[in-house]
């Protein structure tokens, strides 16, 4: 598989192969952020289609490397942010059906594996589902996608003290929901 | 020099260490000799001195008490307990949550949650899109002439395997070419009327005058190519002509002085021999008859 550099810098050149490979490899990631923001299955696709041809459009100003993810997921975000804007909905604090239609786009796990990993991934989504926006955002783009603290507060123009401690009452109300959830999670 | 017994205020001072031992003994004494003088201190302190019945607290205590008082503890605790995972937590933070933590199970169970989220948050950040979602970014990304182009590599073969595919591509030509050569405003309108009238007209008259001007183009471009590539030839010959000209004058003017020259020397060469026949032979004597009957 190609490394991220190569691809991207054959993506500038108008490597239509190349950017196909590239959407392949990030529609997951981006499906999953427009869905953790929008909570609806046709919302996230057409969104999730609105931050691809974005990226498409401003393929010359993506940065090298580690760099893309972050403005991959910044660009997403700000997508679901003005969808949202744009549908004058905020999301619903309802469960979110995902053991009903998504799997997780990862490698097969045995039956037992998906049955238990499917059983937490309901759980977490259902305490997720109970947090308020501010710490669902926090949780998504730090414990989800993985974004350094500094990342998350050039993201959401914030202090790096305030993005820190946002992060840790996040963690502490997820872990609070899930604990009200499933008292033996963890156990 | 011993100082003296202490008063009520410095009794309060050293009270906490009276109570745990800690004073020595010559502050022992002087608090003692305060105690013995002063009712009211005496009143407030026996008690505690009392030998102390080794009664644990009441169950709930520290919760009634917390509960009322400072409820925002857990809450405190679980923050810290995120920074001692990130391993950014204070010994002294720590030292204040560890027996927090011992005594209370909620923020253990709560802990508990916070140490296993790690491992299971990040399986969310993928999710497996809806079918053909890849395919239509791409179809709305992709320039139009790279669609166009893969859609007809995907579908010409179909196409041309049809068993219809000749007459088809047949009356799609013809309709083209009406629509080409009948269309007004077309830059081939003209040529169905041109076709036209040249079939009515004397096909060799009509052939005749477009030769007449090919030949005349001809003949000219023939004239001018020769023209170009011969000039210089005819003025280097010109040149040569002339030099070769200039150059036999002057071969012809030196021969004909040098000619002048020899006809003077010879006559002169004439002149002298005569003289010298003279001198060596007198004249025959006859030569006076002869000249007498000449006339």
């Amino acid at each position: 598989m190609l490394d991220l550099d190569t691809l991207l810098e054959r993506c500038r050149r108008g490597d239509d192969l190349a950017w196909e490979a590239l959407v392949r490899r990030y529609q997951g990631r981006v499906f999953a952020v427009a869905f953790h923001y929008l909570r609806d299955r046709e919302e996230a696709r057409d969104a999730a289609q609105e931050i691809f041809i974005k990226v498409y459009q401003n393929l010359h100003s993506v940065q090298q490397g580690q760099r893309f993810v972050p403005w991959l997921l910044r660009l997403a975000r700000n997508a679901c942010v003005d969808r949202l804007r744009r549908l004058k909905v905020r999301t619903p604090a309802v469960a979110v059906p995902v053991e009903e239609s998504y799997d997780l786009a990862t490698a097969e796990p045995s039956p037992e594996e998906a049955s238990i990993a499917g059983t937490r991934r309901s759980l977490l989504y259902r305490a997720i589902a109970r947090l308020g926006d501010n710490s669902r955002e926090m949780i998504l783009l730090k414990e989800i996608q993985q974004l350094k603290l500094e990342e998350i507060a050039e993201l959401l123009a914030l202090p790096l003290g305030t993005v820190k401690s946002r992060s840790h009452r996040a963690r502490v109300e997820l872990a609070e929901a899930v604990y009200e959830l499933d008292p033996s999670y963890g156990a | 020099m011993e100082r003296d017994a202490v008063d009520c205020r410095q009794l309060e001072d050293r009270l906490e260490a009276l109570l745990d031992g800690a004073l020595d003994a010559a502050e022992r004494r002087r608090c003692d000799e305060h105690l013995a003088a002063c009712a009211g201190c005496r009143e407030l302190v026996a008690p505690l001195l009392a030998p102390r019945a080794a009664e644990p607290p009441p169950p709930g205590l520290l919760t009634g008490v917390m509960a009322r008082t400072a409820a925002g503890a857990c809450r405190q605790a679980r923050l810290l307990a995120c920074e001692r995972l990130d391993g950014t937590l204070s010994t002294a933070d720590g030292q204040l949550l560890a027996p927090h933590l011992e005594r209370c199970g909620d923020c253990r169970a709560v802990v508990r949650a916070l140490a296993a989220l790690p491992a299971d948050l990040p399986a969310l950040a993928e999710l497996e899109p809806p079918h053909g979602f890849a395919d239509a970014v791409l179809a709305a990304t992709l320039p139009l002439a790279v669609r166009l182009r893969r859609w007809w590599r995907a579908s010409w073969p179909g196409w041309v395997r049809r068993p219809r595919f000749a007459s088809e591509a047949a009356f799609v030509a013809t309709l083209v070419l009406v629509l080409v050569v009948a269309t007004p405003g077309s830059p081939l309108e003209a040529v169905p009327r041109g076709a036209l009238e040249l079939a009515r007209t004397d096909p060799v008259a009509g052939v005749e005058a477009p030769v007449a001007v090919l030949e005349q183009r001809l003949g000219e471009r023939v004239r001018a190519v020769r023209q170009q590539r011969l000039a210089p030839a005819a003025a280097a010959v010109r040149g040569w002509a002339v030099g070769a000209y200039a150059g036999a004058g002057r071969l012809v003017a030196a021969a004909e002085q040098r000619l002048g020259t020899l006809r003077d020397g010879a006559a002169s060469l004439l002149t002298q021999a005569g003289v010298a026949l003279q001198l060596i032979e007198p004249p025959p004597p006859d030569s006076e008859q002869t000249d007498e009957e000449t006339p």
